[in-house]
């Protein structure tokens, strides 16, 4: 089961979307701001990160840069779930590392086929550092989980 | 006996002397030392009227004033007193009295000769009664010069080439209150405003070497000792050899038009400056604007995901075996935040757009891949046997700003699904023609009013037959703007009940 840590100062987004994950088959880590976020994700390296970007005491900028520094915590894909949706918002998430950008409101099966991409980009990156194995692949995703 | 002299005379001359004599159109006289006239030639007896015969034996004072006969009999003595042979160099002007008493003005010369050792006297009479006239025509002319310029309501000026005065009109001497003497020379500088003056002359000094008229303005004192501006315009004269001469000029008080211009540019100054005020005030109330859309954005997302994350949870909890009637509601809320969420993006697009804010960012790729996945994006909006076709023609691969093209044919495709019914097909075309890609989309939906098209690219309009279906009135806004930032044209044609199309043409570099 993967981990999903996610790190969101609102409420009733972060207990909603917690709720939809555990249905999605994740295990879940919450927090409700980036410095207990930067905390969790140190101690209890999830697999993936979802991460608003207005937070208080650290932005999800913020975030995103201290877990790139640390290499204990550079290679765990962060998505950011926001309501920002400015181009140049996007821009500079993605120049910072960002493995995905989800913008609030938005679908659930948007939000399980942005976590199973960057779930797929991580193993694809460990994958490439090692032998590759003939006939070895990548783990797929299936973008509407609970379709099947 | 003043027969055989005569006759004597004309036997001693030439016969071309004679000639000469005859035909000189000069009056010729010829006197004896008693003064009494000896020969007239024809000339002289036609311009004193009387004929040789009338004329020979008689003193000479027959042809002079009565004030001048006694002293023109002293006369001949004092200039036999010293004869000459050569003539009088310069004529000497007097009055003769014609036949009939007629007084003509006449120029003398006189010579002495002797002949068979008598003294004798020719006397060569010039008329000047034309030239008196003549003298008479320019002397009305000058006063009737003089007359225009002194009334001329202009100041008028002449001036040495070193701009030493040497004329001005009555208009201007009234004006300073001053005489001619006053003025001419150096006088007129004292008049100038002493902030005035280098530039004045600097003027002057400048149209001397370029030898171009000018025009200045600058200030003068007047009668009233009130400095007043004049405008001045002048120019270099030169003379028949093209030297310059000196300048001929004019003034004109223009101080109240000067003092109302002022004015006039202080009001403009003021306006200008309430203008500034206002455009600032414009702008902050736009960032305001520009911050409330951006803030309304961010704060209408977050209930809004609440909304949809707390529907889909509703249908997850509830599996897919649910009550219909319940799935039909959770999709309504579920098309209800989509709504809401498209014209969120619609308001901040516009706002974007209105800022100037928006960059074109191109690059290359291939458009009809790129045109079917729009065409997915709007998949949803299919009604029940509504199909998109699509067409392409020519080169895939194309450079162009791919959001803004995504903005386009997204409001386009939209728009034709939702105004048009169930069954009834769109068609999407390109083609690309290498220099420009032509795109339409066609319906056969509702169509528009034609008393309505002209507004139908204008912010927040809605159609009347539109008005039951949702939208914001701003995406045609966004279509358009996308069209003129990419610099390409847009146009529909349109038929209530037949459907639209519209069709957009771009520009696009040559891909290399």
């Amino acid at each position: 089961m993967k981990t999903v840590l996610l790190i969101e100062d609102n409420l009733e987004i972060r207990e909603n979307t917690a709720e939809i994950l555990e249905l999605a088959g994740y295990r879940i880590l919450a927090a409700d701001n980036g410095q207990e976020g930067v905390q969790l994700a140190t101690e209890l390296r999830p697999d993936v990160i979802l991460c608003d970007i207005m937070m208080p005491q650290l932005d999800g900028y913020e975030v995103l840069q201290i877990l790139k520094r640390n290499p204990a915590t550079a290679c765990i894909p962060l998505v950011y779930l926001t309501a920002k949706t400015e181009k140049s918002e996007i821009q500079k998430a993605m120049e910072l590392g960002a493995a995905g950008y989800i913008c609030k409101p938005f679908e659930v099966t948007d939000l399980i086929y942005e976590i199973e991409k960057s779930l797929e980009k991580k193993t694809a990156a460990l994958v490439s550092k090692q032998p590759v194995w003939p006939g070895k692949r990548t783990a797929g995703h299936d973008k509407s989980p609970y379709k099947s | 006996m003043r027969m055989s002299f005569q006759k004597q005379v004309f036997q001693e001359s030439e016969p071309a002397l004679r000639v000469l004599f005859e035909s000189a159109t000069l009056g010729i006289l010829v006197v004896d030392d008693q003064g009494l006239i000896v020969l007239a030639n024809p000339s002289a007896q036609q311009l004193f009227g009387y004929s040789q015969v009338e004329l020979a034996g008689n003193p000479i004072e027959v042809l002079l004033p009565d004030c001048f006969r006694f002293q023109h009999t002293q006369h001949p003595n004092s200039f036999f007193a010293n004869p000459t042979r050569q003539p009088t160099e310069l004529g000497m002007e007097m009055y003769a009295v014609k036949k009939g008493d007629e007084t003509i003005q006449v120029e003398v010369r006189m010579a002495h000769f002797e002949l068979d050792q008598k003294r004798l006297t020719g006397i060569f009479v010039t008329d000047l009664s034309h030239r008196a006239g003549a003298d008479q025509m320019l002397a009305e002319r000058d006063a009737w010069f003089k007359k225009i310029a002194d009334h001329l309501p202009v100041m008028i000026w002449m001036a040495g080439p070193d701009a030493q005065c040497k004329y001005v009109n009555e208009t201007w001497l009234a004006y300073t209150g001053r005489s001619l003497a006053q003025e001419l020379g150096n006088g007129w500088k004292t008049l100038v405003h002493p902030d005035d003056l280098e530039e004045c002359l600097q003027t002057l000094e400048l149209s001397m070497a370029t030898q171009q008229p000018f025009v200045q303005e600058f200030r003068y004192q007047r009668h009233d000792g009130q400095y007043r501006w004049l405008q001045q315009a002048g120019r270099v004269i030169l003379s028949a050899n093209q030297q310059p001469e000196g300048f001929v000029g004019s003034c004109t008080d223009i101080h109240d038009q000067h003092k109302h211009k002022d004015e006039l540019e202080k009001q403009v100054q003021k306006r200008t400056a309430a203008m500034y005020q206002e455009l600032q005030r414009e702008q902050a109330s736009n960032e305001l604007k520009s911050k409330f859309v951006s803030m309304a954005s961010h704060e209408f997302r977050l209930p809004l995901s609440i909304v949809l994350t707390s529907t889909s949870l509703i249908e997850l909890i509830m599996g897919p075996e649910r009550d219909e009637r319940i799935s039909k509601h959770l999709e309504r809320i579920k098309l209800s935040v989509q709504h809401l969420t498209a014209i969120l993006n619609d308001f901040l697009s516009i706002d974007k757009l209105e800022q100037g804010l928006t960059e074109i960012l191109n690059d290359i790729f291939d458009l009809e891949a790129f045109m079917q996945e729009v065409i997915e994006s709007v998949s949803f909006l299919q009604k029940n046997g509504q199909y998109i076709y699509l067409t392409y023609v020519g080169e895939r691969m194309v450079q162009l700003d791919r959001e803004k093209l995504r903005h386009i044919l997204t409001n386009l495709l939209t728009n034709a699904l939702k105004y048009s019914g169930e069954d009834r097909p769109v068609y999407i075309s390109a083609e690309n023609k290498r220099d420009r890609l032509i795109v339409s989309v066609q319906d056969q939906g509702i169509g528009i009013p034609p008393e309505e098209q002209p507004y139908l690219f204008h912010k927040f309009f809605r159609a009347k037959n539109a008005q039951q279906i949702q939208g914001t009135g701003l995406g045609l806004t966004i279509v358009k703007r996308c069209v003129d930032l990419l610099q390409g044209s847009i146009s529909f044609v349109s038929e209530p009940g037949s459907g639209t199309s519209f069709t957009i043409e771009l520009p696009q570099p040559a891909i290399s």
